[in-house]
């Protein structure tokens, strides 16, 4: 990669410095959404179909059948949902609005900041978050699901139990 | 402050069965809201949302709807006592007959949930007869301006006061919930002849099944009117010894306008299809009624959208078909333009209650923000004769036989 680079600036160097400069900017970005729980918490690992089903309010029993306490993460709250669901916020927002003004199911908590998050799920055992990875101590959490970044696209990481 | 007390008080009331953890009691506040204005092209009936409206919307603006017909503010408390205990507390600014402050009192509840797949509840609770009449005011949970006309306006209520279980299973791909509920109804709408306080015993039972695309449910309701229509005046007419020598057998139309201690069974099937891109709502129902002031009525709908970026564009074809036989109204033995003019307006009162209409939309939905929707639909309806019984009579004068509808607003959620 950085011969490429070198090999463009040689001839291109205006582009040179804008594929630096994207590179440079883009990298903290791009990054692995994980999904967290308790350390306590009774899911070695979870599937994205239950983390998906989890955050939809279609599920709500852990695998010790106590009732998930999940968490929405403002800053990541798009790209969480557009990975699992494939829909736009907005159209998250109208199925919430859907269940949560029937009265039959309450909405994820949304937190923006990520100590906030952290905290609540140390203190809930069945709270489940999502961050980014390079704010996670593993010896916090468990990390029960990682969405790997792909140069910006989102890949489910298979985790072992 | 007040709010603050209030919740202390709640939770010092339930402070045995409140969970010990910092985490509770905790609460959040949250709406919804709409803003619209309905037009039509006819001044001689006027357009409803539902029967509970007290205004109507017309050509010239007389029923004075337009503005109040889509238009209304919902702001909802949730409490969270524990994982297993909650409350919810709805209330709605909008057009409704009856006393402001309590039927606009949606949902005020409480709920335990003994076990993950299993929830209780008791208060206040939307009334679950069909696909969407749980949450048929949050105009940004669908992409319609409001919920298909043919279908929705005639559930005559709101909300019940008692009680429900929901068992949840895991059935292949998918969840399937089982609903019982129970309770009392106390829901006030405008009849022609003045406001309705029905109060009216009801039952049901729901089932479920949610896949990632789809939702089918079908449901069974059972209603029994416990108070009588606003009928005195009728009665009166139909009952007078005077009139009965003029129009012979005159009295034996009493039972025609009396809805107490009559019953209601509303069968419900639908389905939605939501992939992100293609939406499909569909659903079907019969009311079987004893009584002949309503009548049995069939009505069902279909609704295809299809998602383009940010925006939905949709059509929704509908139709309501009432089975009621008609009533002949005794002809006055003189001529007597009064005595033609009372047998008109018994006419009307006892034969225009059941629906034949159909209707075509076409209409379009733009996700200006992620909490915010733009909307806009056309609506032309067809009537058979007598036909327009979802639609208040507000002249004397022969209806339209077709009516057109438009409509534009915003909705949102906080």
């Amino acid at each position: 990669m950085f011969g490429l680079l070198v090999w463009i600036s040689y001839f291109k160097p205006m582009k040179f410095i804008t594929l630096s400069l994207l590179l440079l900017f883009t990298s903290p970005l791009f990054a692995d959404i994980v999904v967290i729980g308790n350390l306590q918490n009774s899911n070695p690992v979870m599937s994205a179909r239950d983390v998906q089903e989890i955050y939809m309010g279609r599920k709500r029993g852990l695998a010790d059948n106590a009732i998930a306490y999940p968490i929405d993460n403002s800053d990541l709250r798009q790209a969480f949902y557009k990975h699992l669901t494939d829909r736009p916020i907005a159209q998250i927002n109208a199925y919430w609005a859907r269940l949560k003004f029937s009265g039959h199911r309450t909405q994820p908590e949304i937190l923006s900041d990520t100590a906030d998050i952290i905290n609540k799920v140390k203190a809930n055992k069945n709270a489940i978050a999502y961050i980014n990875d390079q704010q996670l101590k593993e010896s916090e959490v468990r990390i029960l699901f990682v969405i790997k970044d792909s140069d910006g696209k989102y890949k489910d990481a298979s985790l072992t139990p | 402050m007040t709010k603050k007390l209030a919740l202390l008080l709640i939770a010092f009331l339930l402070s045995p069965i409140i969970q010990a953890d910092d985490q509770y009691p905790g609460w959040s506040v949250s709406g919804f809201g709409s803003f619209g204005y309905v037009g039509t092209d006819t001044n001689s009936l006027g357009f409803i949302r539902n029967r509970t409206q007290t205004k109507s919307a017309t050509k010239s603006g007389e029923g004075g709807g337009g503005v109040t017909t889509d238009s209304r503010l919902g702001i909802q408390l949730d409490v969270d006592f524990s994982d297993s205990l909650h409350t919810t507390v709805q209330w709605i600014a909008r057009d409704h007959a009856g006393d402001f402050f309590e039927q606009n009192l949606e949902l005020a509840f409480i709920s335990w949930r003994p076990a993950y797949d299993l929830d209780i509840r008791a208060g206040r609770l939307a009334l679950d007869t069909f696909l969407i009449s749980e949450h048929r005011n949050v105009g940004f949970s669908y992409p319609w301006m409001r919920p298909p006309h043919d279908f929705y306006v005639n559930i005559s209520a709101y909300h019940f006061d008692g009680a429900d279980i929901a068992k949840q299973f895991s059935l292949d791909s998918g969840y399937l919930t089982v609903k019982a509920f129970a309770g009392y109804g106390m829901n006030h709408f405008s009849v022609g002849l003045g406001v309705f306080e029905m109060d009216m015993p009801m039952t049901g039972i729901s089932l479920a099944y949610e896949t990632d695309n789809w939702l089918t449910k079908a449901v069974y309701n059972y209603q029994h009117f416990d108070t009588e229509i606003p009928n005195e005046s009728l009665l009166g007419l139909i009952n007078s010894p005077q009139l009965n020598q003029v129009m012979p057998s005159l009295s034996k139309l009493a039972p025609q306008v009396s809805l107490k201690d009559t019953d209601l069974h509303y069968i419900s099937l639908g389905t939605r299809y939501d992939d992100a891109v293609w939406l499909m709502h569909a659903e079907i129902s019969y009311l079987a009624s004893n009584t002949s002031l309503i009548g049995d009525v069939l009505s069902g709908y279909m609704s295809v959208g299809r998602r383009f970026s940010d925006f939905t564009f949709y059509s929704v074809y509908g139709v309501a078909h009432g089975f009621h036989k008609h009533v002949d109204i005794p002809t006055p033995i003189v001529a007597d333009p009064q005595l033609l003019g009372i047998q008109s307006l018994l006419d009307v009162a006892v034969n225009n209650n059941t629906p034949k209409q159909q209707s075509f939309s076409l209409g379009a939905r733009w996700d200006v923000h992620p909490k915010i929707a733009l909307k806009t639909q056309w609506v032309h309806y067809w009537f058979e004769e007598n036909g327009a019984a979802y639609w208040r009579h507000l002249d004397d004068s022969i209806k339209p036989s077709q009516v057109n509808v438009w409509s534009v607003g915003v909705d949102f959620i906080f």
